[in-house]
């Protein structure tokens, strides 16, 4: 009982979780979406070009995107931000000054890439050869088929696997604590940590937890219902989004 | 071929658990002495509230030179010949754990181990949770800058970025005395030196034996000592009084009979402390 009453104390006292419920909401929630939202957005970009590279039936185009991805998927995240955050800058490159969420973002967005690019990569592999092929007997280059054609059909397949890399770089942004944050800067982990190393006292943390949650779980259920949908075809036929499709068909009542 | 490739795949997966789970549950066993009062009816114990015999497991973040830090394969520093000899003169072992500095005041009272030493500082905060040694080392505070840095003191401060490890004295001094600085913590002192070399920052607060080694290591400079009345103690358990009393006995002796001023020159330049000497 003494272990279950110290583990309450340690990681599960309300009062520091209290005291430290306002920097967790303001500063770190912000900057953990503003982080992860970002490196995204870029790696999603990115993914997009090193995935259309890595189909090339040209070899020289394939390799540098295979390259890539080996590489940034391949290493530990919290060493590619220690690279980026610390290793730029001492090399003298410092494309964003001494503002460290920018090396952040750009480091999460480099390995955020790598994986895009092997998503997106067989998104549009999954997309059957023929609408190539008929794409290109309607004269359409190579290009226009990929971008009219098969990238849109690819992009539905590929929603819920995106979902979840976005999780995973949500929480991945809780490496980011290596390159020191200053004030304002923090996101959740950060703040949880000082917290922690200051008085022993791990609840902040925990409490950190739950607002990842916070995201998480949203984006997971997310995931799950696109799943689903895709399994069981496009709504209409369903029961998921009834009034939307159907409003004839509304609750007794009416719309509200 | 696939098949007899999954089953070497499979048996490699599961010694892998097994090895993992042998690791695990080692450090499980000597939890059981935890509360005084029933260790007379478990395992043998001594009266120092050790849950092994003649050893004593020591906390400690081994990335601090000259304090603790492991070169040539060995852990050495100023807190680690201290911790042995003062476990020497009470017959015991030494066993070290190597963890984060974040973690060590939970980690211990959470009866990872029986003791900590990591050129911590005494304060209120910490010892609501862990109790402390008298104070072993007297600390002082000390800026470091660039080898071309404009700055020679605290007093060229305002505006410029200050860095310090996380929960140390230094940081939560630099946050309340610099207050037109923007504080930056790290999660260690070579991660702050590390961005004041890459030019991220302006400057580190730092104990000064820590700055004063990477003076020496590197180009940076320690440009101001400042005074902040601070001092080390070694952490132990609330409830182990019986090791408190003896470790505290024990540090006095040695400093009585001179080994203190010994291993203090070991490590560090000048004079030691009076309140230190023999």
């Amino acid at each position: 009982m003494e272990r279950f009453a110290r583990l309450a104390d340690t990681f599960f006292d309300l009062e520091v979780m209290r005291r430290a419920f306002a920097d967790l909401l303001t500063e770190g929630l912000v900057n953990t979406i503003y982080i992860s939202a970002s490196a995204m957005l870029f790696g999603l970009a990115g993914g997009l070009v090193f995935a259309l590279m890595a189909i090339s039936r040209r070899w020289w185009i394939r390799l540098p995107a295979r390259a890539y991805v080996d590489l940034f998927r391949g290493l530990p995240a919290i060493l590619v931000i220690l690279l980026v955050g610390l290793g730029l800058p001492t090399a003298g490159i410092r494309p964003f000054g001494r503002y460290t969420p920018a090396y952040a973002i750009l480091a999460l967005s480099i390995i955020a890439a790598a994986y895009i690019t092997e998503i997106l990569r067989a998104g549009i592999q999954s997309v059957e050869k023929g609408q190539m092929e008929a794409a290109r007997s309607l004269g359409m280059t190579y290009l226009q088929a990929m971008w009219l054609v098969i990238v849109p059909q690819g992009v539905r397949r590929v929603l819920p696997p995106l979902t979840n890399e976005f999780i995973i770089l949500t929480k991945d942004s809780s490496l980011l604590f290596v390159l020191g944050l200053s004030l304002g800067e923090r996101e959740l982990y950060r703040i949880g940590q000082q917290v922690a190393s200051r008085t022993g006292n791990y609840s902040a943390v925990m409490l950190a937890g739950l607002f990842y949650l916070l995201i998480t779980i949203p984006l997971t259920r997310l995931v799950n219902y696109m799943d689903t949908r895709m399994r069981e075809g496009k709504p209409g036929a369903g029961e998921e989004e009834p009034l939307e499709l159907d409003p004839s068909a509304s609750v007794p009542g009416g719309r509200r | 071929m696939r098949s007899v490739n999954l089953r070497l795949l499979i048996s490699i997966v599961a010694l892998l658990a097994l090895a993992l789970a042998a690791c695990a549950d080692e450090p499980d066993e000597p939890e059981a002495p935890d509360e005084v009062d029933e260790v007379d009816e478990d395992e043998p114990v001594d009266d120092l509230g050790l849950a092994q015999e003649g050893v004593i497991v020591v906390g400690s973040d081994i990335d601090f030179p000259p304090f603790e830090f492991i070169e040539d394969g060995e852990i050495q520093g100023f807190d680690v010949d201290l911790m042995e000899e003062i476990a020497a003169r009470l017959g015991l072992e030494v066993e070290w754990v190597d963890t984060g500095f974040d973690a060590l005041i939970s980690q211990l009272a959470a009866d990872e181990f029986d003791a900590l030493i990591a050129a911590m500082t005494i304060t209120e905060e910490r010892a609501e949770t862990i109790a402390f040694s008298d104070p072993y080392f007297e600390a002082t505070q000390a800026l470091v800058v660039g080898p071309d840095s404009d700055i020679t003191g605290v007093g060229d401060l305002a505006g410029m970025s200050v860095g310090a490890q996380d929960g140390t004295t230094g940081e939560a001094y630099a946050e309340e005395n610099f207050t037109d600085s923007t504080i930056t913590s790290f999660p260690s002192y070579p991660a702050a030196f590390g961005a004041l070399e890459a030019d991220q920052i302006d400057a580190v607060l730092a104990d000064l034996p820590a700055a004063a080694e990477q003076e020496a290591r590197s180009d940076l400079v320690v440009t101001e000592v400042i005074d902040t009345d601070e001092v080390y103690g070694i952490g132990v358990q609330q409830d182990n009084e019986a090791l408190l009393a003896a470790i505290n006995d024990t540090l006095a002796e040695i400093i009585a009979d001179g080994t203190y001023a010994d291993i203090y020159s070991t490590w560090f330049e000048g004079d030691v402390p009076p309140r230190f000497a023999d």
